[in-house]
């Protein structure tokens, strides 16, 4: 007999774990949500294990759903009692997080320890608690519940969980007579997985993969059946006492807590006494107003700061804004280079502040996306800071603040395809050899799931080979374990382990929260992005370089803005180096740009993008720019919007204010539809937008075609939509660098040498592009050169004719940094030990600097000791003598100048530079096979420049990058490098999965097809590929390879 | 068995007048390299291999050394004439080595071990008769083939040295200091300036003793006391040597019908006589003769240095003392029984019943299911039992005590099951265990009793 539903006790889940229980939990906490809500719980909690990390997500949904959460946590002791502890309201709330807290702070990342003590000693009143009894043979031991019983009198029931062991009306008998005995109620849980019984696969799966071994090889540590998982109530009904269900609604109906009531409190310690935040920072702003125009502010930066100031204090940011300020304000006065970016970034205020560089005045349209009133969207202020002292700004934070009152923001790292199927192939018993099959048959498949096509060669009636796509594909996206965000901070004015459980990062002296950026924005709660920067350190460093050799210093803001010759380089293509716009496909598009100006290198930095590509918007851009299409708009309104990008929107901005003023929507749906455009690849759920904005734009009279259009450039965009907000810091620190690099191309190479590893290049390039530009490089030499590269005067060097740049008098210097192997300790006692004199003979050197033999084969092998007359052998020689360290009497050793070792070659030079410092000042490899490339016809990159469209060639070189860009459909993109210059070649998929091995592998390529020119670039489709590897013997090149 | 020595050809003539010449009393060292022997065999199968293939050779030259992996060197200067020429000898290794099946071979000749291995190790196929062409026939050589680590040819190769020739030109005392006096030693071997000890190859030891008997034997019986004299020569043997076994072969002949193998494996190295003679009783009366045994061979080859059991200080205590040590017994009863007939019942981790009890030759003590209390004896295969009117019968009709305990595993392998497991009574057969199978629905097995 079917019973009727509404007839049916109504029931609360309690105990129910998700997938941020990690390698437990088989069910997102969303699907958790919405199966409970789909069989009709009244509410349903989510207790993972001494974790609060999934809740937010489990709250989101509930809200979604219209179920009530209840938020908790399980715990084990060390002991071995287990229980679940409820929050009832605000404050018990926080005591939970903090005993979280206490018990994740003791140990290391990802563990816990918690014992009767600490549960004690933190007690978290007001919680409701739950034991979880166990039965062994039938027994079950009690004393844990009465130590509970004496800390939640009144606050405590005993969880029945009957899950068809074979006992369960025992289990129920039992646990009824100890309810009785000491008179605490019983409540039905169920132990809950998974959302659905079919996870009890994946749930055994991950056991297996947590306890690292098979899963027939699990034996009784695997569950005996898939009942936990939520089960209907019917069944329920079926299966407990009516009252053991009832008594669950009691509970629940305790627990009023909601996670919509975490309010942020900000640090209030940056505001003087006798002012308040609005105060203050107005004054701040009004100082800052002073320093930047000197003569007094224009009217309209006047009117927008008072616009923006009244609109903080309305939404209350003030002190966000504050604390902001007052860590760049720590980051300037230690002389460490920092920029703003992102929406708030660019406000006036943030000028002001120095926050930012971007002048309002000059970009007054970027303030249309700054905070507003509608949108509950928190400010969004990410700081740059060179890479390589961001960390002194963490200190000072940690320091300022506290550990109680400042943490990162975590990150949590799912699983992705690949890890998915090692894992699982792993835990379904697979040889690594299998398992590598495996990997190999999704190597360059951009999906995100596993098709059984891929599966080929597997047997296919195998039961673990038909259950692998389904565990795979269920278990991508789960979170693997939680990590550092790359630096979002949240600082608060109490305690911050009230809000939000704080646990160990992986680095020492590190926390993180439990949650994410998304959690934090779900919740509204604020983070100030502390990020690292190389192009900053770079830059601060060039700056340092340029001053030592000019009259006076040189800084940031001395570098004269709008040169013309700068964009003329930019317009050439001639960026190796550069921020952002160095890139292969930004230097194909920079001569189709051409950027004249700094808004025009704002939209080129963010037209390069996946999202601007998918969305095909470049090449109308591009005609519209020319002038070769009309540049019309549909209404006055979608002028407004998107007329500094000539009617096509480019930015991420442009967009959600399209979706506002073409097709209505209200500021909160834009912003949702922002987060969807990120998601909607992985989870869809664009439609509704869809829908809403085709009508919308109907509505408001626009054609369909434009709708439709409008429609898929924000498909288009996906996540990979850049906003302007950062692409208008970005395009600063781009002509910065531009800059620097055609004044002082000496000092910039030098910098970007010593800020290793940044940018696109590697120090070969960067070397080679240095010397095309008339810079000399001088080798590394024991007796001149510093740890990092250093600029010395060349004597005669005036530049190029006709361009003399004050840059090109100095000659590039290579540091011993660049040489491998060599220790850093190393390389710093050999530059102090030197202020004692120069070093005249290998044993000499060796003897005052006392280094030992790996970094003394090091120097050698770097050619370094050629300055005191010995060669790489000689040098080698001598410093394998144990004598040369350990004299054995002290008497002057003979020099074997008569020695008849080898001297050596030149290509067995410049192989030797490559191992030892990755490049060669020689000749160009190439160079040294140059004759027999001749003979197979095979013409230079300089040669490639004077053959006509369209004609046939043959080039070769050294592979320096392989991208496949996940926009260009399976297109390779291949960079050769010769002795005269770069190659860009254009590998059809065809062409590529032919050889694909052989292409991905060979470090020397020749390649015979067609020159395509076009507006300045040049590029030549492949249409054969020949290996050329075996030519170089044994050198180690290394390409960056993006695919 | 030396072979037959080939006929002699035109150019072994020619060959052999050339060797006659030169001095023919200086040595001579043939190097043979098998180089696949390194790629392909495991270590101990190598070993075995050149040690057959020296004891072969040993024909040619008492003078035979293995050098591992993959080499052997002969010192053939004194019997080159004897066996009419060095190619006499060459072609002769070349045949023996394709009927071995081994193609890939280099041999090598020069006056001294060292220069020769390294020829044919560097897969020259050289002749070198006078020591004074060493130095321009090596010198071209990488430092490659000599016997160098990794660690050293880099650093050698740092310095610009990639042949020896480079090597000779450097001064000895400075290379030692670097590379090691081994290096200088190799390099001075190699030219003769140096003496070169090897070690000469010995047959290993290996018992085989035989009685024929002069009327055909059909009693089983009638074997064991000729069996008998041949283990005690098996022990002597053993004795003498100080060495122990751990298994024997016992070949029976039946004139033109094929022979009887009998292998006696033991557990641990053995000499004890009255051991040996109770297992070999035991498996010879467990043999069933087909034909009369016309003949009796009884062999060992596997010999250990060390005895891993004291003995007892009684004579024939060893045998006394197995109450203790369960060895000689299990030894004795798969002799009797059979290698397969013995067994250990485990336990093993696994929900479903089938799999929780295995046979194992080994004794584990496993998992046992948490919880609930299992039959002690599960039937192989569950037997499906009638359903009437809501019962369940087996002997009679089932009453359901506990249960249900749902089983739900195995979905890793072929056996997934879905169960509803329940502990019953029957009025006739007792307690029993049924299951209700959820894969099928509507079926119920019979799949355990309880004592």
């Amino acid at each position: 007999m079917r019973a009727n539903p509404s007839s049916l006790p109504p029931y609360a889940e309690l105990h129910c774990i998700s997938n941020f229980s990690f390698l437990r939990g088989a069910s997102h906490p969303e699907e958790l949500v919405a199966r409970a809500k789909t069989l009709g719980y009244r509410a349903i909690a989510i207790t993972d294990e001494c974790s609060l990390s999934g809740i937010v997500r489990a709250h989101v949904a509930a809200g979604k759903e219209g179920i009530d959460l209840l938020v908790g946590s399980e715990f084990q002791l060390q002991e071995g009692e287990r229980f679940l502890l409820l929050a009832t309201d605000r404050g018990s709330y926080g005591r939970l997080s903090h005993l979280i807290t206490r018990a994740r702070r003791v140990v290391k990342k990802g563990t816990y320890f918690i014992d009767r003590d600490l549960v004690q000693d933190n007690h978290p009143v007001g919680c409701l608690a739950i034991w979880l009894p166990y039965f062994k043979r039938g027994r079950v031991e009690t004393g844990s519940l009465r130590w509970l019983a004496g800390l939640f009198p009144g606050d405590l029931w005993i969880a029945v969980e009957l899950l068809l062991n074979g006992n369960d009306k025992q289990q129920l008998r039992r646990l009824q007579e100890i309810s009785a005995n000491l008179s605490i109620p019983l409540c039905a849980c169920g132990d809950v997985h998974a959302h659905v019984r079919k996870r009890r696969i994946l749930q055994d799966t991950l056991t297996a993969i947590r306890l690292g071994k098979p899963v027939s090889e699990l034996g009784y540590r695997a569950h005996a059946n898939g009942e936990r998982h939520l089960r209907s109530r019917r069944r329920l009904a079926q299966l407990y006492p009516r009252a053991l269900l009832e008594e669950t609604i009691r509970i629940a109906e305790r627990c009023h807590f909601s996670l919509d009531e975490l309010r942020y409190e900000y640090p209030s310690e940056l505001v003087p006494k006798n002012h308040t935040s609005g105060s203050w920072l107005r004054r701040l702003t009004e100082q800052g107003m002073q320093k930047r125009w000197s003569e007094g502010a224009p009217e309209k930066v006047r009117a927008s700061i008072e616009h923006e100031l009244s609109l903080v204090r309305e939404l209350n940011y003030e002190h966000y804004f504050l604390t902001v300020h007052d860590v760049v304000n720590f980051a300037r006065g230690k002389g460490i280079l920092c920029q703003g970016r992102g929406s708030a970034a660019n406000s006036a205020i943030c000028y002001c502040l120095g926050i930012t560089e971007v002048n309002p005045d000059t970009m007054d349209l970027l303030f249309e996306r700054f905070i507003s009133r509608e949108r509950n969207e928190p400010p969004d202020i990410d700081v740059d800071f060179e890479h390589e002292r961001r960390e002194e700004v963490i200190a000072y934070i940690y320091e300022k603040y506290g550990r109680e009152r400042a943490a990162l923001a975590a990150t949590v790292i799912t699983y992705r395809l690949k890890s998915a199927l090692r894992d699982v192939g792993k835990a379904l018993g697979m040889g690594a050899d299998q398992v590598g099959r495996l990997a190999a048959s999704i190597a360059g498949h951009h999906g995100n799931t596993l098709e059984t096509v891929q599966l080929e060669g597997f047997p296919p009636d195998s039961p673990v080979i038909k259950k692998l796509p389904y565990l795979v594909n269920s278990l991508v996206g789960f979170p693997r374990h939680l990590s550092q965000h790359v630096g979002g901070f949240v600082i608060s004015q109490g305690l911050l382990s009230h809000l939000v459980p704080i646990e160990n990062a992986a680095m020492p002296e590190r926390t993180v929260i439990q949650w994410e950026k998304d959690d934090l924005e779900a919740l509204g709660l604020l983070k100030v992005d502390v990020l690292s920067l190389g192009m900053l350190s770079a830059i601060r460093k060039a700056l340092a370089l340029v001053s030592q050799y000019r009259d006076e210093p040189l800084t940031l803001d001395k570098v004269p803005p709008e040169d013309p010759a700068v964009y003329k380089m930019m317009q050439k293509a001639d960026t190796v180096g550069v921020f952002q716009i160095e890139s292969r496909a930004q230097m194909s598009m920079l001569p189709r740009l051409k950027p004249e100006n700094y808004y025009d290198l704002v939209i080129q930095i963010a037209i390069i993008r996946p999202g601007p590509i998918q969305g095909d918007m470049v090449h109308p851009y591009l005609k519209r720019r020319r002038g070769e299409e009309p540049v019309c708009y549909p209404s006055k309104a979608v002028e407004k919007v998107l007329k500094r990008t000539l009617g096509i929107p480019i930015f991420q901005e442009q967009v959600m204010q399209l979706a506002m003023v073409a097709a209505g929507f209200s500021a909160g749906e834009a912003d949702q539809l922002r987060r969807c455009m990120a998601a909607w690849q992985r989870k869809g759920g664009l439609e509704p937008f869809e829908k809403k904005l085709l009508s919308g734009m109907k509505a408001r009279g626009y054609p369909d075609g434009f709708a439709r259009r409008i429609f898929n450039q924000i498909k288009g965009f996906g996540k990979y939509g850049f906003p302007e907000s950062h692409s208008a810091s970005f395009a600063l620190l781009a002509y910065v660098s531009s800059w620097l690099k055609y004044y002082h191309p000496a000092a910039f190479t030098c910098a970007l040498l010593n800020s290793q590893p940044l940018g696109f290049y590697q120090p070969a390039q960067l070397v080679q592009d240095a010397q095309r530009h008339g810079v000399t490089v001088l080798p590394v030499d024991v007796n001149d050169s510093d740890y990092d590269c250093t600029l010395e005067e060349v004597p005669g060097q005036t530049g190029t004719p006709g361009n003399l740049r004050p840059g090109l008098r100095m000659g590039l210097r290579l540091g011993l940094r660049m040489i491998r192997g060599l220790s850093q300790g190393g390389a710093r006692i050999l530059v102090d030990k030197r202020q004692q004199g120069r070093y005249a003979t290998v044993r000499e050197m060796a003897r005052r600097t006392g280094l030992d033999k790996g970094d003394l084969m090091s120097l050698a092998q770097a050619d370094a000791l050629n300055g005191i007359g010995k060669d790489r052998h000689r040098a080698c020689w001598d410093i394998l003598d144990p004598e040369t360290k350990l004299p054995l009497f002290s008497m002057p050793v003979r020099e074997e100048t008569d020695l008849m070792l080898p001297k050596p070659r030149e290509g067995e030079n410049i192989l030797a530079d490559y191992v030892s410092i990755g490049f060669t000042l020689r000749r160009h490899p190439l160079a040294l096979l140059r004759k027999r490339l001749d003979k197979r016809g095979v013409t230079t990159s300089k040669g490639l420049w004077e053959l006509a469209d369209n004609t046939r060639a043959k080039v070769a070189g050294i592979v320096t990058s392989r991208q496949r860009p996940a926009t260009a459909s399976g297109v390779m993109f291949f960079t050769l490098e010769d002795e005269t210059g770069f190659i860009n070649t254009i590998i059809w998929p065809s062409i590529f999965a032919k050889q694909s091995r052989m292409l991905t592998l060979a470090r020397c390529l020749e390649i015979a097809g067609a020159v395509q020119k076009q507006d300045g670039v040049l590029h030549l489709i492949a249409q054969q590929c020949t290996d050329l590897s075996p030519w170089l013997g044994d050198m180690p090149l290394k390409s960056r390879d993006f695919c | 068995m030396p072979q037959p020595l080939p006929a002699l050809s035109l150019r072994d003539y020619q060959q052999q007048g050339e060797c006659s010449d030169a001095e023919t009393r200086q040595p001579l060292w043939l190097a043979v390299c098998l180089p696949e022997l390194a790629r392909e065999a495991a270590a101990p199968d190598r070993e075995k291999q050149l040690q057959e293939l020296a004891g072969w050779a040993l024909q040619f030259s008492p003078m035979v050394s293995l050098k591992l992996p993959c080499s052997l060197l002969l010192e053939i200067g004194g019997s080159i004439n004897y066996f009419g020429g060095l190619a006499v000898i060459r072609d002769s290794i070349a045949r023996e080595l394709g009927k071995r099946r081994k193609h890939v071979f280099h041999q090598a000749t020069t006056p001294t071990p060292t220069a020769s291995l390294i020829l044919a190790q560097a897969g020259y196929n050289r002749v070198v008769n006078h020591g004074a062409d060493l130095r321009s026939v090596l010198g071209p050589l990488s430092i490659e083939v000599l016997p160098l680590d990794d660690k050293r040819k880099q650093q050698l190769n740092k310095t610009g040295v990639r042949i020896l020739r480079d090597l000779w030109r450097l001064p000895p005392g400075e290379l030692a200091r670097r590379f090691g006096t081994d290096l200088v030693t190799h390099l001075e071997r190699a030219l003769g300036k140096r003496p070169d000890p090897l070690n000469v190859y010995q047959i290993p030891p290996r018992f085989s003793a035989s009685r024929a008997f002069s009327f055909a034997v059909t009693e089983r019986q009638s074997l064991v006391p000729v069996v008998r004299q041949l283990l005690t020569g098996l022990c002597d043997f053993l004795h003498e040597r100080d060495l122990y076994t751990t298994d024997y072969r016992v070949h029976l002949f039946h004139g033109q019908d094929p022979v009887t193998m009998l292998h006696i494996g033991l557990r641990q190295p053995i000499r004890q006589p009255a051991h040996l003679m109770t297992l070999l009783e035991a498996k010879v009366s467990q043999t069933r003769l087909a034909t009369a045994v016309d003949k009796v061979t009884l062999s060992a080859d596997r010999f250990y240095r060390v005895a891993t059991r004291t003995r007892s200080l009684f004579p024939g205590g060893d045998l006394e003392q197995g109450g203790r040590d369960v060895s000689p017994l299990l030894e004795l009863l798969s002799a009797r029984l059979g290698a397969d007939a013995l067994k250990s019942l485990a336990t093993h981790g696994d929900h479903r019943p089938e799999y929780a009890c295995r046979h194992d030759v080994s004794v584990v003590a496993g998992p046992v299911p948490p919880g609930n209390s299992r039959p002690l004896w599960v039937l192989p295969e569950p037997k499906e039992r009638l359903r009437k009117n809501d019962a369940v019968y087996y002997r009679s009709r089932i009453d359901l005590l506990m249960g249900p305990e749902r089983i739900e595993a195995g979905w890793w392998d072929r056996a997934d099951i879905h169960r509803d497991y329940y502990v019953g009574i029957d009025r006739v057969a007792g307690r029993v265990w049924i299951y209700h199978d959820l894969a099928t629905r509507q079926k119920w097995y019979l799949h355990g009793l309880f004592g």
